[in-house]
């Protein structure tokens, strides 16, 4: 896939997984690989800078804890500021990805499903 | 371990000043972990180590090169900000050498000066003495003003005050000299710089005093003046101030400024400040600009306190309305200096156009004040302003003008929050808006308020309004949005509710509005399920709000965004219930949102709108 589609949403993707519960980098690479069947491919050298970039911007919060190998694992979990950002980022990419949908495929009935067009959510 | 932690370390660049102690191990600990996990998974594929770490690689990318961009990704800031202070000081060094050195050239340069200055000055001083022994008396002037009372020779007044004000020939600075009259009537000067002065003259006892008059002194002459001033007397003076009836009750100020200014009638100028208030009491007061608006500062005077003035021509100059302070619902603030006042508005007379009162002598004067009718207009406006504020609080005045009818009570909304079917997890019910809209399943809001004590609750006029304001209203353009219902909760439900754990609702709604567009309050007459919990005493959890139709297209949607009851932005216009009182005439009813209907009426939409009516 065209990388720079990618760039412009690791952000959000970064944010989705770690709402649903605290986890590492490793993990979300995972997370985001087999949620999109394969479609993402998030690579290391864009992965954790942009995990400490969030960090450094107050939307995630790290903590350590030893694994079993007796390793230090590094958890980030999203704080308050994370999840009024990633709700922002979610209404965005949906009006986004619907008036791309409706640029593209033509159709105002929105056939198939375009995307919906979110109510009011203003974090 | 398959990969060396220290070779990772190397590549690094060597410790930073401002480096945090623990950045690099926590670098090297999270890549190590990544890498760890990245070969077990490959380990899985083929038991082929070196084939595993290869793949890893692959993928990873070179573990110094992600290490050393983290790094230099943390550090940024750090060296940018330790960059920039060591230039400041710097520079600031260099530019406190270069004032050192300016300040010491300046210093010797100055001492030179001075030094031949000085020789200069003594020799002048030398000449100019052997030359003219008395040539300092022949620079200065004397002045002898004389006043008198009616005519030329008439009684000379004692105790008057005589200022001179000008500016002297050979000085920039002006001067200023005062003296008293003796029993002669005279007030002497000098010896004084010669120069242009402009003389007055003052009755202290009186606060009266002479329009100025210019006079010129020469050096070495003297100057004398007879000054003819007419007697005045004191006379009484009745204010009577008129007020239209709406007025009369409220405690409001009117602050006076008289002025006599006019030469034609008299040297004399007087000016006297006296304030009345709507209950007949006078006031002295003093006027004090502030940042927020003009205040008053008035202390009230005696019961038998006399308005006394001089005998003289007056014109009304100013005239300042002023109200109770807005503070702690509308009491006026007091202090030392007396109690104060906001000021509605003032009208000046600049034009000289202002009423014309005679204070006559020997007899009470009787002058009345009339408050321009636009003012008047403009008092009775901030007065019920002020009414309905206080009923309010922090609460938008702007919902006032959306209600029939008078709002006694104000309960805040105290639990709120949208739920939305199409992300049916979402329970963020702490964010600070609601919203209710027709598509996609729909989008509902739900609310409670304190409960309302029975005596509140009761009375034919009374209705409750629920009061939310839209910030953005989106309607549909092909198809009519419906009704929103109002259901009743029948459940307990906590703020942060999804669409997935929505508490049960009644099956009908207690009532249906039209769907309104534009942005603002929005009114949702909830009387007759206020009154219910009233008469039945049962638990109530509150209401849910949603459009009869939730089956609306993402292009063809409908819905208000209400600001909730977390609206940090926006305090004044949070959820709100509003008691309102209806006029006793029984034509109004409470102005809701287009069409009101209810269980107790036939509900079809665009049916007429009927008044609900209480069921026993």
């Amino acid at each position: 896939m065209d990388s720079k589609l990618l760039s412009g949403c690791v952000e959000m993707l970064l944010l989705e997984t770690v709402s649903r519960a605290p986890t590492y980098g490793y993990a979300i690479t995972q997370e985001v690989l087999q949620r999109s069947e394969g479609y993402f491919e998030l690579k290391e050298g864009s992965l954790y800078p942009a995990l400490h970039r969030m960090e450094s911007q107050g939307w995630l919060e790290s903590y350590w804890l030893d694994t079993e190998d007796g390793r230090r694992r590094k958890y980030y979990r999203l704080t308050a500021l994370g999840a009024t950002v990633c709700v922002a980022k979610r209404a965005e990419w949906e009006r986004f990805s619907q008036a791309v949908g409706s640029v593209v495929r033509g159709n105002a009935a929105g056939a198939g499903g375009g995307a919906r067009l979110a109510a009011p959510v203003f974090p | 371990m398959l990969w060396d932690k220290n070779e990772i370390a190397e590549s690094l660049p060597p410790v930073h000043r401002v480096e945090p102690p623990s950045l690099r191990a926590e670098i090297l600990d999270e890549l190590a972990d990544h890498l760890a996990c990245a070969m077990q998974r490959e380990l899985r594929r083929t038991p082929d180590v070196k084939a595993a770490r290869k793949a890893v690689i692959a993928r990873f990318g070179n573990p110094a090169s992600v290490a050393r961009a983290l790094w230099f990704q943390a550090m940024k800031e750090a060296i940018m900000k330790d960059r920039i202070m060591l230039m400041a000081v710097g520079v600031l060094t260099l530019a406190v050498v270069v004032l050192a050195a300016f300040s010491w050239v300046s210093l010797r340069e100055n001492q030179k000066t001075n030094r031949s200055l000085l020789a200069a000055l003594k020799e002048l001083r030398a000449s100019s003495s052997a030359a003219n022994p008395s040539a300092v008396s022949s620079d200065l002037a004397n002045a002898t003003i004389k006043v008198v009372e009616g005519q030329e020779n008439g009684r000379p007044i004692q105790g008057f005050r005589v200022e001179l004000r000008g500016n002297p020939f050979r000085d920039s600075q002006d001067e200023w000299l005062a003296q008293h009259t003796n029993g002669e009537g005279v007030a002497s000067f000098g010896p004084i710089n010669p120069g242009n002065y402009n003389m007055k003259i003052s009755d202290e006892n009186k606060k009266m005093e002479t329009i100025g008059e210019g006079i010129t002194l020469y050096g070495g002459r003297g100057f004398e003046k007879t000054v003819v001033l007419p007697e005045v007397q004191e006379t009484d003076v009745h204010l009577e101030l008129n007020l239209p009836d709406a007025l009369k009750e409220k405690p409001l100020v009117v602050a006076l400024s008289f002025v006599a200014d006019n030469r034609k009638a008299s040297p004399w100028y007087a000016q006297h400040k006296i304030g009345i208030a709507s209950d007949g009491s006078m006031y002295s007061f003093s006027s004090e600009l502030e940042d927020f608006g003009r205040k008053l500062f008035v202390q009230k005077l005696p019961a038998a306190s006399r308005f006394h003035v001089p005998a003289l021509e007056y014109r009304l100059e100013e005239l300042e309305v002023g109200l109770p302070q807005k503070e702690n619902g509308g009491d006026s603030k007091s202090d030392e200096r007396g109690v104060k006042y906001d000021v509605v508005r003032k009208t000046g007379h600049e034009s000289r156009s202002g009423p014309v009162f005679q204070a006559l002598p020997g007899v009470e004067n009787k002058w009345k004040i009339e408050i321009p009718q636009d003012l008047v207009a403009q008092i009775e406006t901030e007065v019920k302003a002020r009414e309905i504020q206080k009923v309010l609080g922090t609460v938008d005045p702007g919902v006032a003008d959306r209600v029939s009818g008078k709002i006694v009570k104000v309960y805040p909304v105290v639990k709120d929050c949208m739920v939305l079917a199409y992300i049916p997890d979402w329970n963020r019910g702490d964010v600070d808006n609601t919203a209710v809209a027709n598509n996609d399943g729909g989008v509902r809001t739900l609310l409670d308020w304190p409960r309302i004590a029975g005596e509140e609750g009761a009375g034919e006029g009374r209705r409750f309004l629920l009061a939310l304001y839209s910030r953005e209203t989106t309607i549909g353009v092909s198809t009519a949005p419906g009704a929103i219902g109002i259901y009743e909760i029948l459940g307990d439900w906590p703020e942060r509710t999804a669409w997935k754990a929505q508490p049960a609702v009644a099956k009908d709604p207690r009532a249906k509005f039209n769907f309104e567009p534009g942005d603002g309050w929005k009114l949702f007459d909830v009387t007759p399920i206020i009154h219910e919990r009233g008469e039945t005493g049962r638990t109530a959890y509150g209401v849910e709000l949603r459009f009869a139709e939730e089956n609306r297209t993402s292009q063809d949607w409908s819905g208000y965004a209400f600001v909730s009851r977390e609206g940090e932005k926006e305090p004044a216009r949070r959820p709100v219930l509003l008691a309102v009182d209806i006029e006793s005439s029984g034509a109004a009813a409470a102005t809701s949102d287009a069409s009101i209907t209810s269980r107790a009426a036939a509900t079809t939409e665009g049916a007429a709108p009927s008044v609900p009516t209480r069921t026993r």
